[in-house]
């Protein structure tokens, strides 16, 4: 994975954001697995659309999010979309 | 007068019919995510807004059944000021995005009568929610079969088919001449295209005998969920299809005798309930033993309440009901066209259904028989007494333990 991927989510994976809790769950209906994260990674999922790259989608985040820099940004998504990917919530688009 | 003998045998028929449903339940994982999801939750936060919506998205219907519950009310099936395609869509994103529900329940009238039902259905999908169709599918022919097979997964979403009959005359009775070949076809076009079918059926006077065959017919169909419930009366004209205590009795045990034959059938039996046994004296005998027996106790802090407050229905008018068993004035929580939904939402504890529900506030809490009963269906208690902490309509006990409680 590097900054060219283009991520998008795995089919039957349903978004939900729990604000009052600040939980964000992925749920997997093909194979009944849960992913707990928080707002942070709720950020960072609702911009994966299989369309953008992940360089795009860094760019767009520190925009909105100017105290971190993009190579902090860059890690943090690496860092989740790994473990999404390999636990079959994402899938690689390109 | 019912033969103490066969009452022990339908019992027994019936507590063995219960146990096939608990394992069958626990053999269901398809939507395990969504119940590991509900427990990771902090109690408190689980039901603090609706996770399922039925929406009904007409209330006009092709079809003039004898048993449906609006059938003495012919204006009702004449369109209304229905959603339109926008408005649903802007429902759909509201519910979807905002208050995150996580499954769709699509119904009618007859869904397949709005030209927009397809196109409402592929914009739910696009969100990936899982959705349960109901409809009499006369209106499914095989091209619209296919398409529902490109929007619908077979792991996630169902087609729910009313069949009123295991046979043609049964069934054409209820539903109408020249209905009964056609939705046979509908279930071989979307068993064709992999898709899950349900068969929902209502015993009544006019199909029980012959539904014991209903299971043959599940059988050559490959259809593998039926649902079998209780006719609900609705009107005097329809009271010729309402089947006494003593028949009910005989052709449930038909029934869930034949049921055993047939165990690749997921079966939701629901004609019979434990009320129809506290009808007779045996009755309550054979319940007394049997909790004596196994040792049930009432379960302590329960919440009473039915769906847990998980569900809400809306009517293709905008009306948000609460039970999609109670659609009178007095259940609605408020109409989406008049107010938004958090007004709603907010004023919900100030509607009958919102009430508390548990071991401490029901009038069935020194009742002998709640280990077993655990109190029913509140609306059918709403309806009747006007509070949801009595026992529903059904239980021919109630009025005889609150004169024993109250005097």
């Amino acid at each position: 994975m590097d900054k060219n991927t283009i991520l998008k989510l795995a089919p039957l994976v349903l978004k939900r954001m729990e604000y009052g809790i600040d939980r964000f769950y992925l749920l997997n209906f093909s194979n009944d697995d849960i992913w707990i994260g928080n707002y942070a990674s709720f950020v960072v999922i609702s911009q994966i659309d299989g369309v953008r790259t992940i360089h795009q989608i860094v760019k767009n985040i520190q925009d909105q999010f100017e105290d971190y820099t993009c190579n902090q940004v860059y890690e943090a998504i690496i860092e989740i979309a790994n473990e999404l990917v390999k636990n079959g919530f994402l899938i690689n688009v390109k | 007068m019912i033969d103490k003998d066969f009452l022990c045998k339908l019992f027994e028929l019936y507590l063995n019919h219960e146990e096939i449903l608990r394992r069958n339940s626990n053999k269901v994982k398809s939507l395990l995510c969504y119940h590991k999801y509900k427990k990771s939750l902090p109690p408190e936060y689980i039901f603090s807004f609706p996770n399922q919506l039925i929406l009904k998205l007409t209330e006009a219907c092709n079809l003039r059944c004898k048993h449906c519950f609006y059938a003495e009310n012919p204006n009702y099936y004449n369109k209304k000021s229905e959603f339109s395609t926008s408005e649903i869509k802007k429902l759909i994103d509201f519910f979807v995005d905002e208050i995150n529900v996580l499954f769709i329940t699509l119904t009618g009238g007859e869904v397949f009568v709005r030209d927009d039902f397809l196109e409402i259905l592929e914009y739910i999908k696009r969100k990936f929610l899982p959705v349960t169709i109901q409809t009499n599918g006369l209106l499914i022919d095989e091209k619209k079969a296919f398409i529902l097979s490109q929007l619908l997964n077979p792991k996630t979403d169902y087609v729910q088919i009313s069949l009123d009959g295991a046979d043609k005359n049964s069934h054409e009775a209820i539903r109408g001449t020249g209905t009964f070949e056609k939705t046979i076809n509908t279930i071989r076009h979307l068993k064709k295209c992999n898709i899950r079918v349900q068969i929902n059926t209502t015993l009544t006077s006019v199909n029980a005998p012959k539904m014991e065959h209903i299971f043959e017919l599940c059988d050559n169909l490959n259809v593998n969920m039926l649902s079998i419930s209780k006719f609900e009366l609705c009107s005097e004209q329809q009271r010729y299809l309402k089947l006494s205590a003593d028949k009910l009795m005989e052709y449930s045990s038909v029934i869930l005798a034949k049921s055993r034959n047939f165990r690749n059938i997921r079966m939701n039996y629901k004609p019979l309930s434990i009320y129809d046994f506290l009808q007779y004296t045996e009755g309550r005998t054979l319940i007394e033993n049997y909790i004596q027996k196994n040792n049930l106790k009432k379960m302590q802090n329960k919440c009473l309440i039915c769906h847990h407050h998980d569900k809400i229905t809306i009517s293709s008018e905008g009306n948000i009901f609460f039970c999609s068993m109670d659609e009178s004035e007095n259940a609605i929580l408020g109409n989406l066209r008049k107010q938004g939904f958090y007004d709603i939402w907010e004023n919900r504890f100030n509607t009958p259904y919102f009430q508390t529900r548990d071991m401490t506030t029901t009038k069935c809490k020194n009742c002998k028989y709640i280990p077993i009963c655990n109190t029913g269906c509140m609306a059918s208690a709403y309806k009747k007494y006007g509070d949801i902490n009595c026992a529903p309509a059904e239980c021919s006990y109630f009025e005889e333990y609150i004169k024993e409680q109250y005097g």
